[in-house]
């Protein structure tokens, strides 16, 4: 043993880490793994089932069309986040970068939600969007509008983009200052030659500065994707563990936490005998979604990278 | 060379310790790794909270309180509590409002219970299948005169004649809030039959009032309206699916769910009722813009800052309807691993007792169902003027389900959103819910 730690002394520095991660991150998924091949209610004992729970959730039409809705929403929201957030977080990020009027400002002012907790979010755009005692619908009843004046924050039809808009909201900053980060690796000395060329803020944005920071961009398309698939916070706040009016703001987190958990009701109710079970198995299913694509994406960039 | 060993072997076991830390096994077999976050959290409030303070021999009781019922209930508690330490000074409990359905059941499979906990009662499978895994202390030797309570809220309370629980002493329902001062207004009287509850909803609607104050966005705020005219519609049904028969003839449902589609087409709840929840709804009852609201009677303190009355949903027959369900205000559960059994069952003993019914009583005036306390308040006795006690819906379809159909998730989720919003005729909401009931 001595003579194996001795030939490679690195893996003693990684060792308290592996042990950690494998603690603290692999045994409960492996144990989540285990658990999904259980018919489980999650007080008695357990029944092994094999892969029936992985069966009964791709074949029954019920737990389909709710993973197939939760899937579909969380996918909305990684588009909507890559298509429009990230060029918007490129475009500010470069204003800032190339230190733009105000941009210190600018900067703080756009970080800053990220500070405020997801509650507290909702509450800030209910008090804005409230049908009773929105301002925005004060605003339009005020201006002889108040045909217009409705609930936004419920309509079923809108709530994924309600939710999108204030994830974007809370979360344009972060990405922001990734792209800033990036950006102060790219040399000044190509961005004045673009410049003295003849080349304006478009172009060198498009010609320089994002062929330069590709990697950034693939990592936060990774995160994003992240993100959107494991979403759960504003979703549980705006439509409850059922997701909302026709699953219009269902995630598979939530899919997750309602078969796991129930609804939690004041009338009481029936806990189902496979609760746990198929509540795993509905994990495990999320983390392999994300788990695949992670890999994907990082073998991606690196090949990326090789040929670069 | 010697450093070299000793760090070596500090290394070592500060790994071994780490690692059987997080190995242990809750004695539940659980095997639950995927709650890491609320197993962390929970561990800090296990049984092993019960600390006898060794110099004045005090012993704290961890408590925990319904999450979701902490404004309505911390008064209350607050007085509870500091009337059964006085009583006990040995005892101190430390209330904590952190007892949901998801930290319970975390809490099981963690092994990591508090001395004490809401509960649902029969209500609840999980009371039941908590008593028969072992988790729940039996509370016959400490509830020992149970001659003050009802037959329901005795059934409540116990598994197979053993009590889990502290007994109810309250019942609640949804009724139907009005504005008293709108009422008035318009001259219009309390409705006895379901055609004179239309009727006055449409003098308010022709007077360009909201009628009804309805929050249709969330799961549960949607279902008070359905689920206060189910009894009136379909109570022989309900009471057939509670004896776990079918029924063939389905008629009354179909009535009760073409009822609720006409009471929104006619425009009796606004138009805006799927993008608003309750807590809207409440908003706008509370501060004149909708007439009437379905709302619990435990809410009733809601709306005391306005002129308010109640009256149960009334039936085509002319009865009025409440819905079948002892409040959970009182009742509490023990953990089996509780170290202080004798403490927590002088706790439950007194949650049990008159003392604690008044005072809570005294802080959110519900219908009593004991004798001894005196309804003072006249929306509460409003409330309490029912002809019929129906059955509660929602709890008749989760006890309905089986190991293939979950009727009470598809009514929830899928049936009543879809029929409130007229994505499904009243035909096709009525197959599905067929379908899922005949699994």
């Amino acid at each position: 043993m001595r003579k194996f730690f001795n030939k490679n002394p690195y893996l003693m520095f990684l060792l308290p880490g592996i042990i950690v991660y494998s603690v603290f991150v692999v045994y409960p998924i492996l144990s989540a793994g285990y658990i999904s091949f259980f018919q489980w209610n999650g007080y008695g004992p357990k029944e092994y089932v094999g892969l029936q729970n992985y069966k009964d959730l791709f074949t029954n039409s019920n737990l389909m069309s709710q993973l197939g809705n939760a899937l579909k929403n969380c996918l909305t929201i990684f588009f909507l986040s890559v298509i429009i957030m990230m060029p918007i977080q490129i475009i500010m990020a470069y204003t800032i970068h190339s230190k733009a009027r105000g941009s210190s400002f600018f900067q703080v002012a756009v970080f800053s939600p990220q500070f405020i907790s997801t509650p507290v979010i909702v509450f800030i755009f209910t008090l804005l969007f409230d049908g009773s005692f929105g301002i925005v619908n004060k605003v339009l009843r005020e201006t002889g509008f108040g045909n217009l004046a409705r609930p936004w924050m419920g309509i079923p039809e809108y709530g994924i983009y309600v939710i999108w808009f204030m994830m974007t909201w809370a979360g344009m900053g972060v990405g922001m200052v990734y792209f800033i980060g990036a950006m102060k690796m790219i040399s000044g000395e190509m961005i004045e030659s673009a410049y003295v060329d003849g080349a304006g803020f478009w172009k060198r944005l498009w010609y320089i500065v994002i062929p330069q920071i590709k990697g950034t961009i693939f990592n936060l398309i990774l995160t994003s994707y992240i993100i959107s698939m494991t979403i759960f916070d504003f979703n549980y706040i705006l439509g409850g563990s059922g997701g909302g009016i026709s699953g219009s703001v269902d995630t598979l987190a939530l899919m997750f936490y309602r078969t796991a958990f129930g609804e939690n009701s004041p009338l009481g109710g029936k806990v189902s005998v496979n609760a746990m079970g198929m509540g795993t198995t509905i994990a495990c299913v999320l983390f392999l979604m994300v788990f695949v694509v992670a890999i994907c994406q990082i073998v991606l960039m690196f090949r990326t990278k090789k040929e670069d | 060379m010697k450093m070299k060993k000793i760090k070596m072997m500090t290394l070592t076991v500060t790994l071994t310790a780490l690692l059987m830390a997080c190995g242990s096994k809750p004695a539940a077999d659980s095997g639950a790794a995927s709650g890491t976050d609320s197993a962390a959290q929970t561990q800090d409030n296990t049984q092993n909270s019960v600390k006898e303070d060794k110099e004045d021999k005090e012993v704290t009781l961890t408590v925990w309180g319904e999450e979701g019922q902490q404004a309505l209930y911390a008064d209350a508690f607050a007085e509870i509590n500091e009337a059964f330490e006085k009583q006990n000074p040995g005892i101190k409990i430390n209330y904590q409002w952190s007892g949901s359905f998801d930290s319970l059941t975390v809490a099981v499979q963690t092994d990591s219970l508090p001395d004490v906990f809401f509960s649902q009662g029969n209500k609840n499978t999980s009371m039941s299948e908590m008593a028969a895994n072992g988790y729940l202390l039996p509370l016959n030797e400490y509830i020992t005169d149970t001659s003050r309570f009802p037959e329901d809220a005795y059934d409540y309370a116990t598994v197979d004649d053993v009590i889990y629980c502290s007994l109810p002493a309250f019942f609640d329902y949804a009724v139907v809030f009005y504005n008293v001062d709108t009422f008035d207004k318009y001259e219009l009287a309390v409705p006895k039959t379901w055609d004179e509850f239309l009727d006055v909803c449409k003098v308010l609607q022709d007077n360009g009032e909201l009628p009804m104050a309805y929050g249709g966005n969330g799961w549960l705020d949607r279902y008070w309206l359905i689920g206060a005219m189910a009894p009136a519609y379909m109570e022989s049904e309900m009471v057939t699916w509670n004896e776990g028969a079918e029924i063939s003839d389905y008629s009354n449902v179909r009535e009760c769910f073409e009822d609720y589609r006409a009471f929104l087409d006619a425009g009796y709840a606004g138009t805006d009722y799927a993008a608003s929840d309750m807590a809207s709804a409440q908003l706008s009852f509370a501060n004149g813009q909708g007439a009437m609201i379905v709302d619990g009677t435990w809410n009733k303190g809601l709306y005391e800052n306005m002129n308010v009355g109640c009256f149960p949903i009334p039936g085509k027959d002319g009865k009025g309807y409440s819905q079948t369900g002892p409040s959970q205000s009182l009742t509490y559960s023990a953990s089996a691993k509780t170290t202080e059994p004798e403490a927590v069952g002088k706790y439950l003993a007194f949650l049990s007792s008159e003392e604690a019914e008044q005072i809570m009583f005294d802080h959110v005036p519900s219908i009593p169902i004991v004798d001894g306390i005196t309804i003072t308040d006249p929306v509460i006795a409003a409330a309490a003027e029912y002809d019929v006690i129906g059955q509660n819906l929602f709890g008749v379809l989760s006890f309905a389900g089986n190991e293939n159909s979950q009727p009470a998730d598809l009514f929830t989720n899928d049936v009543l959103p879809k029929l409130m919003t007229g994505e499904y005729t009243v035909d096709e909401a009525l197959d599905l819910f067929r379908q899922e009931l005949e699994k």
